[in-house]
């Protein structure tokens, strides 16, 4: 009985820690102007990162070592210091991102200037980093993210034409008076925020913060193969949610209060209540992982002693570092830049991010020196490198489409 | 890279190669604490001999190509050689991580600051 609560709560913290301010803000944003047509991107990405996160979790639970030591280890000192450099940035955007998002959220529930709640936000998460016990934190976040479920049952309770929704997601083309280059740059954008690197960073290292072993592999792989596509769902109900409503009048998503709008709509108060402290549980559980993981790259990269389960006096380095990048979000974000921007850029720059890690992770995962007899089977090698191929097309057209479309203006 | 544990280096031992198996790799003390990754090896090379590996050079490499790689001896963090139990998919030492003197960034960073704030010295696990 207790394995089976230890699936069932693993799956429903996937569910509710798979969705964060990338995936809520990209796909409310795809579903206002594309309607469904882009759900094609979601299911592409979410078997990316089912495909990444079970060789990472792989790799960590039966070698022991963590994603940047092996970049560090495999392409050498200059080229990982790049590559973290790439990562590091990234992942920092997105923590500021997630902060931000925590602030909005918080604003429509309590109706206080986001950029007051900023800084009290920032000491919360990292009283958090500093006391609470890791699954602890793990599992307050992903089950009160389960209350984003709100965008499912709004989206039913709307009541929308299914057959309509079904033909713009099989259509896959971009709705009139939209150019397909925007639509390529929405997709990559949703690519991005669905394969997110810190999601890779912090499972692994979670592994061993959680002291994975060969017995647990099971259950991670349960965990990411179950849990992962039903959080994939909770983005495609989000984007439906935006299509349903949204679309039709015309809305253009600019803000969290338009992401909502939806659910107001068909739940009223409670349900706006709901899925707002939902997107709170959602964002802050993301903040933490990103915080968490800034620290976990670079003190693997160093050779630092790093961890929650660690006594903070025995990795100084890593606290100091967490704390820093909390701090330093912190204060991008007082200077009241708009945390749906940064958001917006951190999903498509997480799309060019992506190979740096990917590859050396796939390399790994073929190694029986790290992974013993469980080196990847012929099926999974086949996906990885079909992922392999569309992870480097997303992260050379990022850049360029980011700059064509004017961000998709 | 079949056999899992190394012969001792100064017989006849299995072959590795220094810039795929030793440099950069993660060194852990007995427990698996990190402490730092390969920097460089130094080599002892009698005139009438083999040459031989002496100690394993130690560092986060953060710095060291920046600020160049010629550092004074006594900050540049060694182990011995004969510290080391294990070569495998990390370098594992068979001393405890507390006797090999801590760097004093973050000697000072322990002391002066971390263990400054209230909890410092309790796991949050």
């Amino acid at each position: 009985m207790k394995k089976y609560w230890g699936v069932a709560l693993g799956i429903l913290t996937a569910i509710g820690g798979f969705v964060d301010i990338g995936d809520l803000v990209t796909n409310a944003v795809v579903g206002s102007r594309f309607g469904m047509s882009l759900a094609w991107v979601v299911a592409v990405g979410v078997g990316g990162i089912c495909v990444f996160a079970s060789m990472a979790g792989r790799v960590t639970a039966l070698g022991g070592r963590a994603t940047f030591e092996i970049i560090r280890e495999r392409l050498g000192p200059r080229a990982a210091l790049a590559n973290l450099i790439g990562s590091f940035a990234m992942t920092f955007l997105t923590l500021a991102a997630e902060i931000g998002g925590v602030a909005l959220a918080l604003q429509l529930l309590i109706g206080i200037d986001p950029r007051l709640l900023v800084i009290p936000v920032g000491a919360a998460l990292w009283l958090v980093v500093w006391r609470v016990r890791f699954t602890v934190m793990e599992n307050v976040a992903g089950f009160l993210g389960l209350l984003l479920v709100a965008f499912a049952v709004a989206l039913v309770v709307l009541g929308p034409d299914w057959s309509e929704l079904g033909r713009q997601a099989v259509g896959a083309a971009p709705s009139t008076g939209e150019s397909s280059l925007t639509y390529a740059y929405y997709a990559v954008a949703l690519f991005g925020a669905a394969m997110t690197p810190y999601e890779v960073f912090f499972f692994s290292s979670g592994a061993t913060e959680e002291r994975w072993d060969e017995r647990d592999l099971g259950l991670s792989r349960l965990n990411v193969l179950i849990g992962f596509p039903l959080g994939g769902l909770l983005s495609l109900a989000i984007a439906g949610c935006a299509a349903v409503v949204l679309l039709p009048a015309g809305i253009e998503v600019a803000n969290l209060s338009q992401v909502v709008l939806p659910v107001a709509t068909a739940l009223g108060v409670a349900g706006l209540v709901a899925v707002t402290l939902g997107i709170v549980a959602a964002t802050a559980g993301a903040a933490l992982e990103t915080g968490l993981s800034c620290g976990y790259a670079l003190a693997q990269y160093a050779g630092w002693p790093w961890g929650k389960r660690l006594r903070p006096v025995h990795a100084p380095q890593f606290h100091l570092t967490v704390a820093g990048v909390i701090l330093a979000a912190v204060l991008v974000l007082l200077t009241g830049v708009d945390p749906v921007l940064v958001t917006e850029f951190s999903v498509v720059f997480s799309a060019v991010a992506l190979p740096l890690t990917y590859l050396p992770i796939l390399v790994v995962a073929n190694d029986p020196q790290y992974v013993g007899e469980h080196v990847n089977g012929p099926v999974l090698n086949a996906f990885a490198l079909v992922y392999l191929a569309i992870i480097a097309v997303a992260a050379v057209a990022a850049i360029p489409l980011l700059v064509l479309t004017r961000m998709g203006a | 890279m079949t056999d899992d544990h190394p012969l001792h280096p100064t017989r006849d031992g299995r072959l590795v190669d220094a810039n795929i198996h030793l440099l950069d790799r993660a060194v852990l003390d007995r427990d698996g604490v990190p402490v730092l990754a390969v920097d460089d090896v130094e080599l002892d090379w009698p005139d009438d001999g083999p040459v031989r590996v002496t100690r394993l050079v130690l560092g986060s490499g953060l710095t060291s190509r920046f600020f160049g790689a010629h550092q004074p001896g006594h900050v540049r963090l060694s182990v011995p050689w004969s510290d080391v139990t294990d070569l495998g998919d990390a370098v594992h030492l068979g001393v405890d991580r507390d006797s090999i003197d801590a760097t004093w960034f973050e000697r000072w960073l322990r002391d002066r600051v971390i263990g400054r704030i209230p909890g410092s010295r309790h796991a949050s696990g």
